[in-house]
């Protein structure tokens, strides 16, 4: 199930509804614009289940007029339609009932104001008022958190407002609505149904989301009607009206005086002819130098369409396009469509910084490169070369199985890419990061981006590849700390009773003992690793003393029988070790009477064939 | 092109669909009251192989974690967890404290054997509360015949205070319930306040009298400069202030000024009375209207005269009669009923108190009635209704002041004449009603013996709450005193030793609650206050406090424009795992040693969360780490700060409205989402200005807040920028949480390999342009593969394994081509969708297959 109708707060069993509008999302960023529709919705009434005469009939002796009538998609947790019914439209011939509703922005449109107020409110405030005690929209569908965040803002520039309007005016509360929120440079706007207003304020900075890109459909253009560069702003000067005014000098060579008037048209010197006046001269600056810092250049639009996967970018969010030429370009997201049928999201966004006045750092972090991926149980370690821009935020690996494909695949830290920060240091001087919960013997490739605190991103790394372990088992671990790959294998007296001891050998505990002179006092053996190609090198780097740490490997052709062990060679240093087949394990055997930090092993590469 | 796929001869394809993620983000450490984690009972065949075992009352944490060997702790069997063994479940019902420590990313679950009912709580006490080191308070207790023990606890907080000796010094409330309790204070024996392990009581702290205090918020200011005479002054409800005097040096005329909310002059000296008058009062009127009352001088026979404006200060009244006959003192006030009660003094007889009532037309409704029938009635003032519907007169008979209560509506008499204690033979009078606290009243001594004006705060039962309290130290004239629309008390006055200049003061009268004055500590309890009047420091402190998983919760003065601190202190504050919501202003200390970790605060409206005036000496002396702000009016302030030596990273700094953070010295702060101004801060490593994508802000609903992070590990599309960018590797902000659960699942079907699988690349984005010359542009953004099986027949079985695969909404599809000879290779696609022909072509053939079934999938495609 996914859209759910309630009338009244029951629902209706989802088979009675025969024709309901498909609705589209569509929120914009100014009262104006705000969708003031109504909607129909057809319901079956053939066997009189609505009757509103007969006893028993859902609308029987029901007050319908104005009660709730939702619309909510259970699928994605939204109310994808909120408001009030109106009419109900029996069609007695055809055995339908028709619906009519109308949403709570229809109902701000068609309620006249009665309204005044002296005190010290704001306009974002009277606004707020007006939704809640002139329409009765319910506090669930008005996010009162955003209003307190523009009262807050006027309040501490004293944009108090007086207001003043009676039914004899006959202003439309949508009107008045829309005039507190042009005065004051709000936007009133609507995310799934619910109410929110935002007290614009210049972009200082802040990382919004990255889109990197997009579908089929790009344009940008230069919105020609909002210029504003020189204001009035008329307010309360101890019983006579008194004006402040702001203006751009640069802005009018440029384009020429465009004006802005607060009230919006000449209304004189006498206070009682102001429906709205702003109490204070700060107000009243205040709102004047706004209008010219909001407008003083034209505005840059973008609309472009996106997949379904950034369908949850609301209005009002900032983001930073990193399509068709821009690098973390800021916007700011004024309108919003969703097709929820084609899994398309268009947005449309205003650049907050173009002409430039924030500077931004673009500078990509330096580039990656990943020394190695080696073969885990269920997983992958990724050894990698740091980067030591002062401003790295982190790094993205990407991770598929299937090349091409970088963002679909699942580990246990989440989807790719993850996002690694402060990722440790590999014994050699690398860094590192293990996932897990990969698919065993299934080959994997990886990339890595590193990004900073602006989340520039660097280019792609080298892509390395490597077989999850096959899940034949094998790893074994005695009186060793560490592991292969990242941190080395190194002795580890606290861990004795861990792992266990090959038939072969016997692990000598004392290791301080004189008693003897090559004590075997530690062994690990890898996991059996693949390559379908077949392995040929294993690149080892371990200890400053020589025959502390030998290494041996084995080989197998199916992953069931196994050759002999080699003959152990002395992983001191940098050595490498020919080896082959396609199914391979090996093992670190620690010979040390006396042994110190430099007793470690590792593996640097597992180099395969061609 | 080497990732092309390769078909081999397998019978089957294999697909695997609907991926199903079970990660959620797992507490590691919790902040307010904690009454402790819902672990959810054991759901998988737990054993030795699979399972870490957990048992607190047998086992140890040198145990290797099975069944017969349990470890003792829950985070030394997370510690032990490995590639098969990574879930650990608990094998009693003990109770299991501390934060937990998830570094093993081999660990995927806690759980509870079937039959147990452990606790696991990630608030700690450091100490395990018994009848030797606490006094125990429960609803179940008694006060008087408790004795504070867990089996005989007392019923409030105050009797359990009284109970505390040199050896149990803790207090300790054993339930979730809320104590409404008076203002009390940590001191003596009474050092620790704290929620048993697993419960969360509220304690709501309400007034102590005797902790009223009057800071001066506006110091003496002049009004009119030239020698004045009696004055008077009244808030207006634009929030305004009028103040109305005699202007001496202007033939005694009667004139006004108004001043706005913050004391700025907005109508400057006008005069509404061109003759001399005398004891002038102002009062506006529900109507909006101002009355002026005041006697009139000889050439109009001193009468009582009124004077009407209307809330533009337009003159509705100009000289209206109220007394015909000679007067005195007078005053004015207002009825509940909106009458308007007007009390003099009557000079043309013997100046006894008198007071007529007019209705809203000036009409009179209550003629002349006594209310203080003896001679020389002086000083006259009144005010009211208040709370209780009564209107209060003050007056002067001698050197002594007294007051009477008339019921409003018919003025009888309820409160008789009483004489206020400890106001010393005053000369002049003026009284004001504070709202929901009482009166203040104000007095001057003998104007000829020059002493200054003084005042004092009652109760409505005239219980002193301020005592009395010079004004000023040089002597005055002719007081007048109003509330402001914000609370503060306004005293305007003749400054007799200053040519007879009208001037002004203004007090802001203030209580704070808890008082701390011996180091203290404070564990689990979330305070609040349904008493909110006037509160400036919901806590008091002097001495060092420790807070633990402890609510301020709504901790905001209820009178306008008054702010409250949580807590004011000139000791170190050291918070953790605490929240702060929807108050004022957080903690003030003027200390070089603080230490605020792992708390929250937000939506406190009127100031700074955290203001430490201190300079640390030591690195980390003074240390803000791990902490949520979000949502407030300002974040950090730091004040005479070191610079080098305070410690700010690891935090969400987030929508305070006016910064997040001011030095007065350089600091950095590092490792930390930060949007907002930062002065004196400059950005250090790690630093991320961007939304940090809380789980819920808490806009629509308060309730829901929810300042966890968004992160795509548990489910969400985008991953917070706060995830991993603490320098100790875990999440900023104060909630550590790790993603733990089992791995993603797939379902699996396989069915007939077809003989058809057509695979194709297309390109993305291409465009082709071709100018004038010839010249060719071609372009593309990237190419797609695509993958189309057909079954020229299929078996009924097989077809509705594809059928439920296509069926759900999910288009992630693994695709195993060849599963029998790469079992482990695929191909991640994307189902396209399109309409499925699903019937053979001979009806006959329906009951055991069909044919012409296509199924398409899609990926994406490079070279590798």
């Amino acid at each position: 199930m996914a859209e759910l109708l309630y009338i009244n707060s029951t629902l209706i069993d989802e088979g009675r509804v025969t024709k309901l509008r498909p609705v589209q999302e569509k929120v914009e960023f100014s009262a104006s614009q705000l969708i003031a529709a109504s909607m129909d919705v057809e319901l079956n009434n053939v066997d009189g289940f609505f009757a509103e005469n007969t006893p028993g009939g859902f609308f029987y002796g029901m007050l319908w007029f104005n009660c709730p009538v939702v619309i909510y998609d259970d699928v994605q947790n939204i109310y994808i339609w909120s408001g009030r019914l109106k009419n109900i439209i029996f069609n007695l011939e055809s055995g339908s009932l028709t619906i009519r509703t109308t949403n709570y922005i229809r109902d701000l449109a068609d309620t006249t104001l009665n309204y005044s107020s002296s005190s010290n409110v704001t306009p974002a405030a009277h606004i707020l008022a007006i939704l809640q005690d002139v329409v009765n929209v319910p506090d669930e569908f008005i996010n009162v958190g955003s209003f307190n965040d523009a009262i807050a803002t006027q309040t501490a520039n004293s944009a108090f407002v007086n207001m003043t309007f009676t039914t004899e005016k006959n202003q439309s509360a949508l009107a008045v609505v829309e005039e507190l929120r042009r005065m004051t440079q709000c936007h009133l706007y609507t995310i799934d149904n619910v109410l929110y207003l935002w007290q614009w304020r210049p972009w200082a900075g802040e990382i919004g989301a990255r889109i990197p890109r997009r579908l089929s459909s790009y344009t940008e253009q230069y919105d020609e009607k909002k210029l504003i560069n020189s204001t009035i702003v008329y307010y309360d000067n101890g019983g006579t009206a008194a004006k402040q005014t702001s203006t751009d000098a640069s802005s009018i060579a440029k384009y020429g005086e465009s004006s802005f008037l607060v009230p919006d048209r000449d209304v004189g010197n006498a206070i009682a002819d102001y429906s709205i006046l702003f109490k204070t001269s700060a107000g009243a600056a205040w709102a004047a130098a706004l209008a010219v810092e909001r407008y003083k250049e034209r505005p840059k639009i973008f609309t472009a369409k996106y997949g379904d996967e950034y369908n949850w970018i609301a209005c009002n969010d900032i983001v930073h396009l990193s399509h068709d030429g821009y690098s973390m370009e800021p916007a700011r997201i004024i309108e919003r469509s969703y097709d929820r049928t084609a899994g398309e999201v268009t947005l449309t966004g205003e650049f907050v910084n173009i002409p430039e006045v924030y500077s931004r750092d673009e500078e990509a972090p330096g580039t990656v490169e990943i020394v190695g991926v080696y073969p885990l149980r269920r997983g992958l370690m990724v050894k990698f070369t740091s980067v030591d821009d002062v401003d790295l935020a982190g790094y993205l690996l990407y991770f598929t199985a299937s090349s091409g494909e970088w963002y679909a695949e699942f580990c246990n830290l989440g989807q790719s890419p993850v996002d690694v920060k402060n990722p440790p240091a590999t014994r050699d001087g690398y860094v590192y990061c293990a996932i897990r919960e990969l698919h065993p013997g299934t080959r994997y490739s990886v990339k890595i981006r590193s990004y900073d605190t602006s989340y520039n991103e660097s280019a792609d790394s080298n892509i390395v590849s490597s077989y999850v372990c096959p899940e034949i088992g094998g790893e074994n671990e005695c009186m060793l700390l560490g592991d292969p790959y990242a941190l080395a294998l190194s002795p580890d007296v606290a861990n004795a009773a861990g792992g266990t001891v090959p038939a072969e050998f016997t692990i000598y505990t004392d290791f301080d003992s004189s008693e003897f002179d090559k004590v075997i006092t530690g062994i690990y053996e890898s996991d059996v690793i693949y390559s379908a190609t077949g392995f040929t090198y294993l690149d080892v780097f371990g200890g400053s003393a020589a025959a502390m740490v030998l290494i041996s490997w084995r080989s197998s052709s199916d992953g069931v029988t196994f050759d002999s062990w080699s003959t152990p060679e002395d992983a001191c240093g940098s050595v490498r070790v020919a080896v082959s087949g396609i199914y391979l394990q090996y093992r670190f055997i620690y010979y040390s009477p006396s042994w110190g930090s430099s007793d470690y092993a590792m593996i640097t590469q597992l180099e395969e064939a061609a | 092109m080497s990732n092309l796929p390769v078909y081999h001869n397998d019978n089957t394809l294999k697909f695997e669909y609907a991926p199903v993620i079970h990660k959620q983000a797992f507490p590691r450490n919790a902040v307010g009251p904690h009454a402790g984690l819902t672990i959810p009972e054991v759901d998988y065949t737990d054993t030795d192989a699979n399972t870490i075992y957990v048992k607190g009352s047998t086992g140890s944490d040198g145990n290797v974690g099975t069944a017969a060997s349990p470890v003792a702790t829950i985070n030394y069997g997370i510690s032990l967890c490995t590639l098969l063994k990574t879930k650990v479940v608990i094998l009693d019902s003990n109770t299991y404290e501390g934060e937990l420590v998830i570094s093993n990313t081999y660990f995927q679950g806690l759980y509870h054997e079937t039959g147990f009912t452990p606790l696991v709580s990630l608030r700690t006490l450091g100490f395990t509360p018994s009848d030797a080191n606490t006094i125990f308070v429960a609803k179940s207790g008694n006060d008087s015949t408790g004795t504070g023990t867990q089996a005989d606890p007392v019923l409030t907080i105050t009797k359990a205070i009284t109970l505390c000796t040199v050896s149990k010094q803790g207090v300790g409330i054993m339930d979730s319930e809320t104590y409404v309790e008076k203002a009390f204070a940590f001191a003596g024996n009474f050092l620790m306040l704290f929620a048993m392990i697993g419960c969360t009581p509220t304690v709501d702290i309400t007034k102590d009298d005797s902790h009223w205090t009057m800071p001066i918020d506006v110091t003496e200011t002049i009004f009119h400069n030239p020698s004045t005479d009696g004055m008077d002054v009244a808030r207006l409800r634009s929030g305004s202030i009028i103040i109305v005097y005699t202007d001496a040096a202007d033939s005694y005329k009667g004139k006004y000024i108004i001043l706005d909310s913050n004391f700025n002059i907005i109508v400057s000296e006008t005069q509404f009375y061109g003759s001399a008058i005398g004891s002038v009062k102002v009062k506006q009127l529900s109507s909006g209207n101002i009355i002026i009352v005041y006697n009139t001088g000889g050439g109009d026979g001193y009468k009582g005269r009124y004077t009407v404006l209307n809330d533009s200060y337009t003159v509705l009244v100009a000289a209206g009669i109220f007394h015909a006959n000679t007067t005195y003192w007078t005053a004015v006030t207002e009825t509940s009923s909106g009458k308007i009660f007007i009390a003099y003094s009557d000079a043309a007889d013997s100046y006894k108190g008198k007071y007529v009532v007019l209705n809203v037309d000036y009409t009179e409704f209550v003629s002349e009635t006594i209310f203080k029938n003896t001679s020389n009635v002086f000083g006259v003032d009144c005010d009211g209704s208040d709370d209780n519907g009564v209107v209060v007169i003050t007056y002067l008979v001698g050197t002594q002041a007294y007051y009477i209560g008339l019921e409003d509506t018919a003025f009888s008499v309820v409160k008789s004449e009483t004489n206020f204690a400890g106001c010393f033979t005053p000369a002049f009078l003026a009284v004001a009603h504070i709202p929901e606290i009482g009166f203040v009243l104000s007095f001057c001594w003998d104007y000829a013996s020059g002493y200054p004006a003084q005042y004092m705060v009652v109760d409505y039962s005239y219980n002193t709450l301020i005592a009395a309290t010079a004004l000023k130290s040089t002597k005055t004239a002719g007081i007048g005193v109003d509330i402001s629309e914000d609370g503060k008390i306004v005293f305007v006055y003749i400054d007799t030793n200053d040519s007879n200049k009208g001037k002004y003061q203004v007090f802001n009268p203030t209580n704070y609650h808890i008082t701390v004055s011996a180091s203290s500590t404070m564990n689990g309890i979330s305070f609040t206050s349904s008493d909110r009047n006037y509160l400036a420091e919901f806590i008091k402190s002097t001495a060092n406090m420790v807070l633990k998983w402890c609510t301020f919760d709504g901790i905001a003065s209820e009178t306008l424009n008054q702010t409250c601190w949580a807590i004011y202190s000139d000791s170190d504050i050291n918070a953790y795992n605490c929240i702060l919501r929807d108050g004022d202003r957080g903690f003030y200390t003027e200390e070089n040693e603080s230490i605020i970790q792992e708390n929250h605060f937000y939506r406190n409206n009127r100031g700074y969360c955290i203001h430490i005036k201190g300079a640390a000496a030591s690195l980390g002396d003074i240390s803000i780490e791990h902490n949520d702000l979000f949502n407030n009016y300002a974040g950090i302030r730091l004040e005479t700060n070191n610079g080098a030596n305070e410690r700010v990273r690891n935090n969400i700094l987030y929508k305070n409205s006016n910064g997040n953070v001011v030095a007065d010295t350089d600091i950095t702060i590092s490792n930390s989402v930060s949007v907002g101004a930062l002065t004196h801060a400059l950005v250090g490593a790690g630093v991320i200005h961007s939304n940090p994508l809380y789980i819920n802000e808490g806009g629509l609903d308060p309730d829901d807040t929810d300042l966890n992070i968004k992160t795509r590990v548990a489910g969400y599309q985008v991953d917070s920028p706060a995830k991993g960018l603490a320098s100790d590797l875990t999440n900023a902000g104060a909630l550590d949480v790790a993603y733990v659960g089992t791995e993603t699942s797939w379902s699996t079907i396989t069915v007939q390999k077809p003989k058809d699988i057509e695979i194709s690349l297309d390109t993305v984005g291409k465009g082709k342009n071709i100018s004038s010359d010839g010249t060719v542009f071609t372009k593309k953004t990237g190419q797609v593969q695509k993958i189309e099986i057909t079954w020229d027949g299929i078996i009924n079985a097989d077809l509705e394994s594809i059928l439920l695969m296509w069926g759900q909404n999910t288009p992630s599809v693994r695709a195993y081509l060849n599963p029998t000879t790469s079992p482990n290779d695929y191909l991640l696609c994307q189902i396209d969708w399109a309409s499925m022909k699903i019937s053979p072509k001979y009806y006959k053939l329906s009951r055991t297959g069909t044919q012409g079934v296509v199924l398409t999938l899609l990926r994406a495609w490079e070279l590798s």
